[in-house]
């Protein structure tokens, strides 16, 4: 019995020591930590695609901080787009009276905050990380520091993309060009001076200048056109009109860089206009035909990585399916029409009058006003899945092809009958629908982001600047003739002619809070031209408050709030 | 031991008096032993006598006696007819009450009286007779300091929350840690068939639980099943069938005061679409609620069989439940068996086996209460041939409808085996060593498949829309556990040393996929889905841990216990992989002294002291390690797989510790007549594992620190008493209060200019405050029509409190901490009066001192009303509600939103129950051990001042721009129930 116990104790024994102390070391083979990525050049360049596609979000709903979409603050309260519509988000609601609804608690200032710093220090991890000696920089048959350069010159790019967003939204903001790891957790952040801030803007985009190429690195990706109509807007904020017409000649000399004067692609045999056919799905890309793009964004369906969640159709499109007509809702929701409208966002009535009739910009295809009753096989074309709209319903009185004109001889004023809202123009940059699912939320097409005629424009701002007026009239005209607009004198050019321009041919692309802010225009024009909220617009609201939930994690240095919050 | 003697000397003479007869009888043990010292009277009557040395008795009775009690501590008071018999042969069950009895402590037993720690035993009555599928349940209210809350109603009971002793931690996890026959269960509670449960031990304080070191600090629940016992075989049968209704309803707009709200809405511009106006006008709209809930019901079967030979014992039992949940379609079903064997292979090697199988089947896709409480009732939620409509309202398809998951193929399965095996080795050569080399292997697999073909919403757009899930979870112990038990004259010592060895692991894979060909293979087909997004995802987790525990007692009556735990833990970080966690306690059986004075009145008294050290581990793997996370981008159609900065790693992240005091007092009174503790602790938690805010200019918003401190102080008192026991008529009374007052002592360390520990406003923490509170503006009204408005406010709008009076409200000027979220003291209290086999049972569970948002005062219709949500007061130019803000989308969140917090406190009736049993001559006749039937109901009645859906419940979120409460009310339940022994 005895040796029956050794036996066992022995084998007991061998289990015991099984337990070997390596257990407790933990492998990650499902995860990645930073060591595993910033060892090569591909892992450089998953990291900058994973900033590319957080970048993305400028134009998503992004419901994982709970909030609307992050670059709604560059549109909306403004002279051309006004709120709120339907069931708006936080911070459109906050445009519909300013004041103290504009405050520190708003959701949407600490969501924007957040993902913008989310931004920069997933940049600073990528400039940091790439001055790594060990970091092997072999591929795309280049030069190791040719490859090194232009990683470092995106990632630059991007990381001032963002302080520029930050930096007219809440002026002074906290300067981190640091990877933030377990050890740097800072308390005390100290809002470094605007002025410091673009400096360093200036620099990294200085830098991507020279090493980001005039085709971007890859589709999607931000093009060295890009940079230079940054640097050219940067400039002209910094107010250096000289140095931004240096810049902004470099994109409009730049011949790969072409404005579409003629139709092409994907409905080029329809009826249109030039100027919308860099709009559609299947033309927005550069490889697609479109001259004119220096940054696309890019969305496809079905695809990991082909959306974080595109809702601008959603947002700017009035609700066309249920207004009412002699007691129908006649217009379904179709392909055509470029799917389902939530009204979220509108523009101002002051937006559809700047455009005189032969502007294409003005035309039915850029701003919708009116729409064509229609039968079933009509409204059914194109669409492959899902329930199929069927035919329109006839309001008494009326037939297949008759005209519904939307109404705009008046602005809508909120609170206002939904039906008069629901039944005003809106842009349709974004119109998109999916085939298989005409009724979808989300939309899966690329998107122009930033085009050639935004550095036009920012060169006839820095002529007009410099006192050349006539040069700012020839600039303009360009952009106006490709439009059909009626050229325009030198002594017509002044600012807010500028801005007129701006409105007509950017409309939902740039950022026009930002744009009146850089031309000291926004109260005044905001004021002029919103009658929903811009009546309520103060000096104080060109700057944001610095979100509360920020001040408060700010524990052992006391963050100034911006004046008059 | 404790043996009552009856004083029979003074009864002599009043016996003579009577005709009396002559009763002999012997009293044994549920193993057939004889029972020394039990007491044996004729009910009403002061008739009585003590049983031998031999467990023999010898009585004289009057002729018309009928009735014999039997009496003995740690035993089921046992009632013989007596008419017509000489002779009696009396078996007695053992009943966990008393210090006599043997308690599990874990690695080990320990007889109650020697314990130093503050562990509460389940009244096994509990076990026996709530008729409850799982394990909370029994405990809710049962156990002082056991704080149970029911966080959702539903067919699936596991959505509850356990705190023991209050929240030591502001963001770790605060569930206690669960060993069931000495292996730490990483399943949930429910997994566990109370059927099957012989004693569940709740270890309360660091002495106690400090053998479970790194994961004690929040308490430990062991749980030990049945076993079989030698002798004759036991055959039970244990069932009940239940029906159920909701216990509260929330009373939803009808669709005339939907369209009057939605008329009212914004000064009358909403939008009314057509759709809606033919239902109003024709009158036809829907209840949804009615339309998505049934009446429940419930049954459970169980059957066991236990027995043994002198070398072997055995516990086999099935169990089946089956309930269909008040919502349609929401339906559990669980079939579990398990087999425990143990086997004497030689007199000094015993092997042991304890399995259990288990089989859940949740399928079916099933309305959710939310989106029944949100669909605009003035829709028409069937097409005119019958089947359900996907967009019950045609003009607005952001609202699905909710019975379209009634149409989902859902697939819903969980397989679990649990396995535990030992080897018990006495070693021959020194008396009183004992080796076990204990195991335990649990392994889970879950399997959930769905899909939404193209008669639903999520299918109709996406042409046919599926998930799957396929998750493997298993977890590893082995155990070493030396121990010697002797003693030495007065002198008791029992030591008990651990090696043992844990790993946890899970993997996961899941796929995502829509562009179905057609709907018949549904998920089968996802091979020829469009579009396909697949992933897979591992964690592994080791921890290796040592123990030594020493029990030293002196006559009885001195007790002391030092332990001590080694932990290592691979999810901490690399220099803090390890941590130690000593505790010693004292203890003094002050009764069993001689000069103790009032022996008479206390048969026991204990007085315990304990400190320790426990460990908080509740953190995910990899939780140091600084990570990235997938984030794809494009070029064109071609996918850039990306990577982004998504967790800041801590490297020195380690233990969270808690050192705790506890006293404790246990007590009999009038020979356990009345039997209870009393004890009183003080814990004080530092190294919190704290999910910090951090400034988002960062990049990221928080990191998990070893940072502040908190502390626990409560008082815990339990009582049971038998109030009465008179001619057959018994009352007893269980009793339990817990208070507990918990508050943040330090945070991060930083102070203010005045030197005072600063707050985390964001995360609303305060220094000296309990660890969750609300903190909010205060409403106050609604602003009237003539009223000066603060600026940004108008008439019509919420009036929040001008905290600071400055005429404007502002964030933390004008916000301040509204109550507390968990309670200041729960109390449970049971009260049974039985007589003549009939038992009637009143359970009170009572929860004080809470404070909870009422989702009720606020409104989230959505642009035009286009949700559905009860009927309010809703202010008007005409009627001047101070309690509900005017119906539009700002009222209530500009400039600031808030919420209405409400005394949440509560006081239930939990369980009544009428149960009788069948007396032991009737039972013989028809050759059975044991017929119990009963009827019971839960949850019968509720005193509140809470406004919001349940008190007991979450107070639920309004989802983003969607009104919708998440949680579901709890139901009411009546049972009948019957219990077979054979």
């Amino acid at each position: 019995m005895k040796i029956k116990i050794i036996k066992l104790s022995f084998i007991l024994l061998i289990i015991f020591a099984g337990c070997s102390k390596n257990l407790l070391d933990e492998n990650t083979p499902s995860l990645i930590t930073a060591n595993q990525v910033f060892k090569n050049l591909a892992g450089f360049e998953a990291a900058l695609n994973g900033l590319y596609s957080s970048w993305r979000a400028v134009r998503d709903v992004d419901y994982a901080e709970g909030i609307g979409v992050n670059g709604e603050g560059g549109f909306v309260g403004t002279d051309l787009i006004q709120g709120p519509g339907s069931n708006a988000s936080n911070f459109t609601i906050v445009t519909e009276s300013f004041g103290a609804a504009l405050n520190p608690s708003v959701p949407y200032l600490w969501g924007t905050f957040n993902w913008l710093y989310q931004i920069v220090n997933a940049s600073n991890t990528i400039i940091n990380r790439a001055q790594n000696p060990s970091v092997d920089w072999t591929g795309n048959g280049l030069a190791a520091d040719d490859n090194k350069n232009r990683v470092i010159g995106e990632a630059k790019a991007i990381r001032a993309w963002a302080y520029r967003f930050l930096t007219y939204a809440w002026g002074d903001v906290p300067l981190n060009l640091n990877e933030s790891n377990g050890s740097n957790i800072r308390s005390d952040w100290e809002r470094t001076p605007v002025g410091q801030v673009r400096a360093q803007m200036r620099s990294d985009l200085l830098f991507a200048e020279q090493y980001v190429t005039t085709e971007p690195s890859k589709q999607g990706r931000i093009s060295k056109g890009a940079i230079q109509t940054f640097l050219a807007e940067l400039y002209l904020t910094l107010n250096k009109p000289d140095s931004a017409l240096i810049y902004a000649n470099k994109v409009v000399n730049e011949p790969a860089y072409q404005l579409i004067t003629a139709r092409y692609g994907v409905k080029k045999s329809l009826p249109g206009v030039p100027f919308m056919d860099m709009f559609y799905d299947g033309n927005s890309n550069r490889e697609e035909g479109n001259t004119e793009a220096l940054w696309v964004m890019q969305n496809a369906k079905g695809l990991t990585g082909g959306t974080t969640g595109n809702w601008m159709r959603r947002n700017i499109q009035s609700r066309y399916d249920v207004f009412i007509i002699g007691g129908v809702t006649p217009l379904k929701i179709t392909l055509d029409r470029g799917g389902r409208a939530r009204s979220r966002w509108g523009i101002t009535k002051f937006l559809v009058d700047l455009y005189e009739p032969t502007d294409d910009r003005g035309s039915n295809y850029a701003i919708r006003k009116y729409f064509i009753l229609s039968n079933a096989a009509t409204n059914n074309a194109g669409i492959t899945g899902g329930d199929l709209p069927g035919a329109d319903d006839l309001p008494p009185g009326m037939n297949y092809g008759d005209t519904i004109w939307c109404r705009w001889s008046a602005n809508w004023i909120n609170p206002d009958n939904s039906l008069v809202r629901y039944r005003f123009p809106y842009s349709r940059k974004y119109d998109y629908a999916d085939p298989m699912e005409v009724q979808v939320s989300c939309q899966y097409n690329c998107q122009v982001y930033l085009r050639a005629a935004d550095a036009y424009l920012l060169k006839a701002e820095a002529q007009f600047k410099l006192g050349d007026s006539p040069g700012a009239a020839a600039t303009i005209n360009i952009i106006r003739a490709r439009a059909h607009a009626t050229p325009i004198t030198a002594a017509q050019v002044n600012i807010d002619f500028i801005l007129d321009e701006r409105a007509r041919e950017l409309v939902y692309e740039e950022d026009r809070r930002f744009t009146l802010l850089r031309t000291h225009k926004f109260v005044e024009r905001t004021q002029l031209y919103n009658p929903n909220g811009g009546q309520f617009v103060t000096q104080r609201d060109t700057i944001f408050p610095i979100p509360q939930s920020v001040i408060n994690a700010n524990l052992t240095k006391p963050m100034a709030q911006n004046p008059g919050y | 031991m404790i043996l009552i003697s009856f004083a029979t000397a003074p009864f002599i003479s009043l016996l003579a008096q009577q005709q009396t007869r002559e009763i002999t009888g012997a009293v044994t043990d549920s193993k057939g032993q004889p029972i020394v010292g039990a007491s044996v009277t004729i009910p009403g009557t002061t008739t009585g006598t003590n049983t031998d040395a031999n467990g023999k008795f010898r009585l004289s009775v009057s002729a018309n006696a009928t009735t014999l009690t039997i009496t003995f501590i740690g035993m089921k008071q046992q009632s013989v007819a007596i008419a017509g018999k000489t002779t009696l042969s009396v078996s007695m069950e053992d009943e966990a009450v008393g210090l006599g009895e043997v308690v599990v402590v874990g690695y080990g037993t320990q007889k109650k009286s020697d314990i130093t720690g503050t562990v509460a035993s389940l009244p096994q009555d509990k076990l026996q007779k709530i008729a409850v599928s799982d394990v909370p349940q029994i405990l809710q209210g049962a156990v002082p300091g056991v704080f149970i809350n029911q966080n959702n109603g539903g067919a699936n009971p596991s959505d509850q929350s356990i705190m023991i002793r209050g929240r030591n931690s502001i963001t770790a996890s605060t569930n206690p840690l669960i060993v069931v026959d000495g292996v730490p269960f990483s399943g949930s509670l429910t997994d566990i068939n109370p059927n099957d449960i012989k004693s569940i031990e709740v270890l309360k304080d660091a002495s106690s639980a400090a053998i479970y070191g790194s994961r004690g600090s929040n308490g430990v629940i062991l749980i030990t099943t049945k076993g079989g016992e030698e002798g004759k075989t036991l055959i039970a049968y244990d069932g009940f069938y239940s029906v159920q209704n909701y216990t509260n309803v929330p009373k939803l707009m009808n669709g005339e005061q939907f369209y009057q709200a939605k008329k009212q809405y914004e000064n009358g511009t909403s939008l009314i679409t057509p759709s809606e106006i033919a239902v109003y006008n024709a009158k036809s709209w829907v209840d949804y609620y009615k339309l998505c809930i049934r009446q429940g019901a419930s049954q459970n079967h169980n059957l066991s069989a236990s027995g043994g030979t002198k070398n072997m014992s055995y516990f086999i039992s099935g169990n089946l439940i089956n309930t269909k949940g008040l919502t349609i379609n929401d339906n559990y079903k669980r079939i579990s068996t398990r087999i425990n064997v143990e086997g004497k292979v030689t007199p000094w090697l015993t092997l042991g086996t304890r399995n259990t199988l288990a089989y859940i089947d949740q399928s079916g896709g099933k309305p959710t209460f939310a989106e029944a409480f949100w669909m605009n009732p003035l829709t028409t939620p069937y097409n005119p041939d019958g089947t359900i409509a996907v967009y019950p309202w045609p003009e607005d398809h952001v609202y699905n409808g909710p019975l379209t998951p009634l149409l989902y193929d859902d697939s819903d399965h969980n397989y679990q085996v649990v396995t535990n095996n030992y080897i018990n080795v006495n070693l021959p050569f020194i008396k009183g060593l004992q080796y076990k080399f204990n195991t335990g292997y649990r392994f889970d697999y879950y399997n959930h498949y769905q899909y939404q073909g193209v008669n639903t919403v999520y299918g109709i757009g996406a042409q046919g829309n599926m998930f799957g899930d396929r998750n493997m979870a298993y977890s590893l112990t082995a155990e070493n556990i030396l121990s010697y038990d002797r003693e030495f004259g007065k002198h008791h010592i029992f030591l008990t040393g651990l090696y043992s060895m844990e790993e946890a692991s899970t993997n996961n894979f899941h796929i995502d996929a829509y562009g179905f060909p057609n709907d018949i293979l549904t998920y089968y087909g996802v091979a020829q889905a469009k579009y396909k997004f697949p992933s897979l995802s591992y964690t592994k987790s080791d921890l290796i841990s040592e123990m030594f525990r020493a029990n030293y007692s002196y006559a009885d009556r001195y007790l002391l216990t030092f332990t001590v735990r080694k932990d290592g833990f691979s999810a901490f970080g690399a220099n803090k992989k390890y941590g130690t966690f000593p505790s010693i306690a004292l203890g003094w059986n002050v009764a069993e002294e001689s000069f103790f004075p009032i022996k008479n009145i206390f048969n026991t008294l204990k007085l315990r002291a304990s400190w320790g050290e426990n460990g908080n581990q509740a953190i995910a793997p990899y939780t140091t390690i600084s990570r990235l996370t997938p984030l794809d981008y494009l070029a064109g159609t071609t996918n850039l797989s990306g990577y982004f900065p998504a967790t800041l790693g801590e490297a020195n992240l380690g233990w969270e510790t808690t050192a705790s005091t506890n006293i404790g007092l246990d007590f009999g009174i009038l020979k356990d007549r009345i039997t209870g503790d009393v004890n009183l602790y003080d814990a004080n938690t530092s190294g919190l594992l704290l999910a910090r805010s951090i400034s988002p200019v960062s990049g990221f918003s928080t990191i998990t620190q070893n940072i502040g401190k908190t502390n626990n102080k409560g008082l815990e008192i339990s009582v049971n008493s038998k109030n009465i026991n008179i001619s057959g008529f018994t009352w007893t009374t269980e009793g339990n209060i817990s208070f507990v007052k918990n508050k943040i002592v330090a945070l991060y360390g930083f102070k203010d200019a005045n030197g005072k520990l600063t707050d985390d406003i964001s995360n609303h923490w305060f220094i000296g405050q309990p660890i969750r509170v609300n903190y909010d503006f205060v409403f106050d009204g609604v602003w009237q029509t003539g009223e000066t408005p603060y600026p940004g406010y108008q008439a019509g709008y919420a009036k929040l409190k001008d905290l600071n009076g400055d005429g404007q409200i502002k964030p933390i000027d004008d916000q301040k901490i509204i109550g507390q979220q968990d309670p200041k003291y729960t109390w449970g209290l049971t009260n049974a009066f039985s007589f003549k086999g009939f038992t009637v049972s009143v359970f009170f569970y009572g929860v004080q001192g809470v404070t909870k948002t009422n989702l009720f005062r606020l409104d989230n219709l959505g642009k035009d009303v286009r949700v559905n949500d009860v009927v309010k007061d809703w202010w008007t130019p005409t009627n001047p509600s101070n309690t509900m803000p005017a119906l539009s989308f700002e009222s209530t969140r500009i400039p600031y939103s808030y919420q209405v917090y409400e005394d949440a406190s509560f006081t239930r009736l939990k369980d009544l129950t009428l149960s009788y049993d069948l007396p032991l001559k009737w039972l013989e006749r028809i050759k059975m051990k044991r017929l119990r039937v009963y009827f019971s109901g839960r949850n019968l009645m509720t005193f509140t001042k809470y406004g919001g859906m349940d008190p007991e419940v979450s107070p639920g979120v309004y989802y983003t721009g969607i009104s919708s409460l998440n949680t579901t009310p709890l139901q009411k339940e009546f049972t009948f129930g019957l219990n077979i022994g054979l």
